[in-house]
C-alpha cells in the first residue's frame, strides 16, 4: 500500500479518527498504532510478519538483559550488547546478503581455477528489513551506552519498531528520541498538525509529479541504454539524482507528515542536499537518519580505533563507513562501488582539513548565490550523479557499458512524454529549496495563515491529481 | 485539533472533493456512449451473436457488422488490450450460444503491451464507466483508474472520442494530414511503449490468447486473427517486435489451426481507404468487411 494511493488514504483516515478519539490515553493510542502498523505491514507482506514479530520480541528481552548487565558489569554488558547487535543483524544478513556471499565466493573460487557448483536459494526479503533492523540494533547499543533505559512497555516498543509511516523506507528513528514520545500525550496543536499536512502534501507532490514523471524518462534510457547515445544518457544521468531526491525525500516527507498527524516527531532525513558545496557536506544533508546512524555505530568506533594512524586512519574509517552505506542498499558490487567512489572523494577533503568544515553560501545582494558557490554546488552534483550511475546500474559491467555507450555518438533524444510536467514541477521544488536554504521570509507552504495555506494546499493537490503519472509507483527506497 | 480540522482539513477537503465531483460530471458528459452501447448490447443479445469482433481500434474502425451475412457485433475499442478482450470473452462466453466466428485484431504491439505498460492510456481513455469498472483488474484500483479516466477525458477534444453505431462499429476519427509523419509518430510511440513494458507481459498475453483459442477450439468457434491494414507504420516499427509477433502467431496457428490474415501494407487498400496511417475509414471498412464475408461464404461452401 503506497502512501500515494487512495487505499492508503482510506487506511490513514480510519487510523486518524480512531487514534485521536483516544486523545490523552497513551497506552490505547500505542495499541492502535501497533495494530495499524502490523495491518499496514501485513497488507504489504503478510508472510513476513513473523520475522518482524520474532525480532521485536527477541530484542525486547535482549534490551532488558543488557540493562541488567550494564548495572552490574560493564565488560559483560559490552560483550552482550555486541552479541545482541549481531543477533539483530543476522536476519538482515541472511535475507539480504546470503546469496550474494555464496555467489561471490563461487565466482572467486572459479577465478582461482576451482570447479564450483554451488546453487543459491530463492530468498524473499522482508519489506523494510534494513530499516527496522537498524532501529533494533540502535536500541540495544543505546542501552549499553546508557543513553536510555530498556523499554518495559512492550506495546510501545513494538509500536516503535513497526511504526507504519517509517517501516518501509525510514527515516530510521533513534529509540532514545522516539520512545519517550510514546509515553506522553501526543502533540495536537494547530501548527504541529498543520506542519504534518504540509509535509505530506509536499512529499506527495515531489513523488508523483517529479520522481514518477522523471522516472519514465530515466528508466526508458537506462533500461535500454544500448539504443541511446551521449545526449540521452547524459540527460538521464543528470536527472537521476533529482529523481532519487524527489522520490526519497518525498517518501520521507510523507512519513514525517503522517508521524506528525499522529502527534509524533519523526527524524529529519534531507536538508536540501544539492546545495552542498562538497561531498562531505552532501552526506550531512542526504539520508541524514542513515548517515547519522552509521556515523555513531560504524564511523566513530572505527575512527577511534584508527586514530593513531592520523589522516590514514581517518580515510580508512570514512571509506569503510561509506562502503557500508553502499552495501546497506543491497547485495551488489555496484552499491559497494558507489560507496567506495564517495569514500575516495573524501580523501582530498580530509587531506586539506575541510571534511568537517562548515561551508557557507554567500548570498549576493541578499538573494543570489555567488558564482563560486554555484560552481562548487555544480561540481558536487556532477560527482554525485556519476556515483549514482553505478548505483542505478544492474551490474558493474552494465554501468561501464552505459558509460561506453556515451562515446558512440550523440544519439537521439529519448522520446518519452511528461517532460514539461516534471520540468515545471522541478522548478517548483528547486524554488522552494532555494527559498528555504536562503531562509527567506516567504517560501512555498511556509505560511501559517489558514486561508493562504489552504489555497496553496488546494493548488498543489489539484496539480497532483491532474499531472501525476498514470500508475501508482513504488518508492525507490522500498526495495532496500 | 479543533482549529486544525476547522481551518485546514475541512476547507481543503471540501474544495478538493467539490472539484473532483465537478470534474467527474464534466467527464461523464464528455464521454460518449460507445461502451455503454456495447455493454448493453452484449447484455441483451449475447445469445444471438454469430460473429464477434474484439481487439483495439483497428478492428473497431475496420469491421462494419452490417456488411456481414452473419449476425455480428463489433466489440473492439480504442487500444483495447488482449486482457480486456479476454475479460469480455470470458464474461459472456456461456451466453455466446450462437457464436461461430471470433475476429480478433492483433496489431504490431498487441502481444507486447497491456494496460500495465507505462504510457498505455488506451483503455482508460474513453471506456464507459459501467463496463470499464466491471473488469476485476480495474476494480482493484478503482479510484486510481477513475482519476485517470477523468484526466484523459478532460485532455481529449470531443471530436477525438469516437462514437459507434448500433452494431458497435466506430463511426468517426479525425482525418490524418500527413500519413507518413503520423505513421512515424505512432510507431515511435509503440516502440517506446514496448521498450518500457516488462517482458512478462508478452508471456501473459500469449497465455490469454491461448486460453481464448482453447475455448474456441473446444466449442467449434472459428477464430480469425487479423493484423489490420496500415500504411507506412511497418517502416518505423521495430522489426524485432514485428517478427516476434509473427513467429508467435505462426507457432500458435500450428497448434490451434486458426485463420491468420496480415493486411500490413496490403495493396488491396488505397490511401483513400484510411482515416490515418493505422485506421480504416468507412470506405476501407466496407472493403475489408466484404472480403471477410466472402471468405466466410467460401468456408461455409456457399
Amino acid at each position: 500500500m503506497e502512501f500515494n494511493s487512495i487505499n492508503f488514504f482510506l487506511f490513514f483516515v480510519a487510523f486518524f479518527v480512531i487514534y485521536h478519539i483516544f486523545y490523552k490515553r497513551c497506552k490505547i493510542q500505542n495499541w492502535i498504532l501497533l495494530i495499524f502498523s502490523y495491518l499496514f505491514y501485513g497488507i504489504a507482506d503478510l508472510k513476513m510478519i513473523p520475522v518482524i514479530a520474532v525480532m521485536t520480541i527477541m530484542t525486547y528481552f535482549l534490551g532488558l538483559k543488557i540493562e541488567d548487565f550494564v548495572q552490574k558489569d560493564d565488560k559483560k554488558a559490552n560483550r552482550f550488547a555486541m552479541f545482541s547487535a549481531v543477533l539483530c543483524l543476522l536476519p538482515l544478513l541472511y535475507f539480504k546478503y546470503f546469496n550474494f556471499f555464496i555467489d561471490s565466493f563461487a565466482q572467486l573460487f572459479s577465478a582461482l581455477g576451482f570447479n564450483t557448483e554451488i546453487s543459491t536459494f530463492q530468498i524473499l526479503m522482508p519489506l523494510g528489513i534494513s530499516f527496522f533492523t537498524f532501529r533494533l540494533v540502535s536500541y540495544v547499543l543505546e542501552i549499553n551506552r546508557r543513553k536510555m533505559s530498556a523499554e518495559r512497555d512492550f506495546v510501545a516498543f513494538a509500536a516503535y519498531v513497526a511504526f507504519f509511516p517509517c517501516i518501509m523506507a525510514g527515516p530510521i528513528d533513534r529509540p532514545n528520541k522516539f520512545l519517550p514520545q510514546l509515553k506522553t500525550v501526543r502533540k495536537t496543536d494547530y501548527s504541529f498538525l498543520t506542519e504534518g499536512v504540509k509535509m505530506f502534501v509536499w512529499g506527495w507532490f515531489t513523488k508523483v509529479c517529479i520522481a514518477d514523471r522523471m522516472g519514465e524518462y530515466v528508466d526508458a534510457v537506462f533500461n535500454n541504454y544500448q539504443d541511446y547515445g551521449a545526449l540521452s544518457i547524459g540527460i538521464a544521468t543528470l536527472l537521476y539524482p533529482l529523481q532519487m531526491y524527489a522520490d526519497f525525500s518525498g517518501y520521507s516527507n510523507m512519513a514525517i507528515g503522517i508521524g506528525r498527524l499522529a502527534g509524533l516527531e519523526v527524524a529529519e532525513n534531507f536538508r536540501r542536499p544539492f546545495f552542498a558545496q562538497n561531498v562531505a557536506e552532501y552526506w550531512r544533508r542526504w539520508h541524514i537518519s542513515l548517515t547519522g546512524w552509521l556515523t555513531d555505530y560504524v564511523f566513530m568506533p572505527l575512527n577511534i580505533k584508527f586514530r593513531d594512524l592520523g589522516n590514514l586512519g581517518l580515510i580508512l574509517a570514512v571509506v569503510i563507513n561509506l562502503v557500508t552505506v553502499g552495501f546497506w542498499h543491497g547485495a551488489n558490487w555496484t552499491f559497494g562501488f558507489f560507496g567506495l567512489f564517495h569514500g575516495l572523494l573524501f580523501i582530498p577533503l580530509i587531506l586539506s582539513g575541510k571534511m568537517n568544515k562548515k561551508t557557507k553560501i554567500t548570498w549576493l545582494g541578499g538573494w543570489l548565490i555567488s558564482p563560486k558557490n554555484l560552481l562548487k554546488m555544480g561540481l558536487t552534483y556532477l560527482l554525485v550523479a556519476t556515483a549514482l550511475l553505478f548505483f542505478r546500474s544492474e551490474s558493474m559491467s552494465a554501468a561501464f557499458s552505459t558509460i561506453a555507450q556515451c562515446f558512440t555518438g550523440l544519439g537521439s533524444m529519448c522520446n518519452v512524454g511528461g517532460k514539461k510536467i516534471f520540468l515545471f514541477s522541478l522548478m517548483i521544488l528547486l524554488a522552494k529549496d532555494y527559498l528555504d536554504e536562503g531562509k527567506f521570509k516567504f517560501s512555498i507552504l511556509k505560511t501559517e495563515k489558514p486561508l493562504w495555506l489552504d489555497l496553496q494546499l488546494i493548488a498543489l493537490i489539484i496539480f497532483i491529481v491532474i499531472f501525476r503519472g498514470d500508475a501508482v509507483k513504488e518508492f525507490i527506497y522500498m526495495q532496500f | 485539533m479543533k482549529d486544525f480540522l476547522v481551518k485546514v482539513v475541512v476547507p481543503v477537503m471540501a474544495v478538493v472533493i467539490g472539484l473532483l465531483i465537478t470534474v467527474e460530471l464534466i467527464a461523464r458528459n464528455k464521454s460518449t456512449d460507445s461502451y455503454k452501447i456495447k455493454s448493453e448490447y452484449l447484455e441483451q443479445h449475447a445469445e444471438e451473436i454469430e460473429l464477434l469482433v474484439l481487439g483495439p481500434s483497428g478492428a473497431g474502425f475496420g469491421i462494419k457488422p452490417d456488411e456481414l451475412d452473419k449476425k455480428s457485433f463489433n466489440c473492439a475499442g480504442l487500444m483495447q488490450s488482449l486482457l480486456y478482450d479476454h475479460h469480455i470473452f470470458k464474461k459472456y462466453f456461456n451466453r455466446f450460444r450462437s457464436l461461430k466466428y471470433l475476429v480478433l485484431d492483433i496489431n504490431f504491439i498487441g502481444l507486447h503491451v497491456n494496460r500495465i505498460c507505462p504510457g498505455y492510456d488506451g483503455e482508460s481513455k474513453i471506456i464507459h464507466y459501467s463496463i470499464h469498472f466491471d473488469a476485476p483488474f480495474y476494480k482493484k484500483n478503482f479510484w486510481d483508474y477513475k482519476l485517470k479516466v477523468q484526466k484523459n477525458l478532460l485532455s481529449l477534444r470531443k471530436e477525438e472520442i469516437p462514437e459507434c453505431d448500433e452494431n458497435g462499429f466506430l463511426t468517426f476519427y479525425p482525418n490524418g494530414k500527413d500519413f507518413k509523419v503520423e505513421a512515424a509518430n505512432t510507431a515511435n510511440y509503440y516502440n517506446e511503449m514496448v521498450k518500457r513494458t516488462p517482458d512478462s507481459v508478452y508471456k501473459d498475453n500469449l497465455l490469454l490468447l491461448e486460453e481464448i483459442l482453447t475455448i474456441c477450439k473446444s466449442r467449434g468457434i472459428k477464430v480469425i486473427i487479423l493484423t489490420f491494414p496500415t500504411v507506412y507504420i511497418s517502416e518505423f516499427i521495430n522489426p524485432e517486435y514485428y517478427s516476434e509477433m509473427q513467429q508467435s502467431l505462426s507457432d500458435l496457428q500450428e497448434k490451434y489451426d486458426f485463420v491468420y490474415e496480415n493486411y500490413t501494407d496490403s495493396n488491396l487498400f488505397e490511401l483513400s481507404d484510411f482515416y490515418n496511417a493505422n485506421h480504416l475509414n468507412p470506405r476501407g471498412a466496407v472493403k475489408l468487411t466484404r472480403m471477410l464475408n466472402d471468405s466466410i461464404r467460401k468456408w461455409e461452401g456457399r
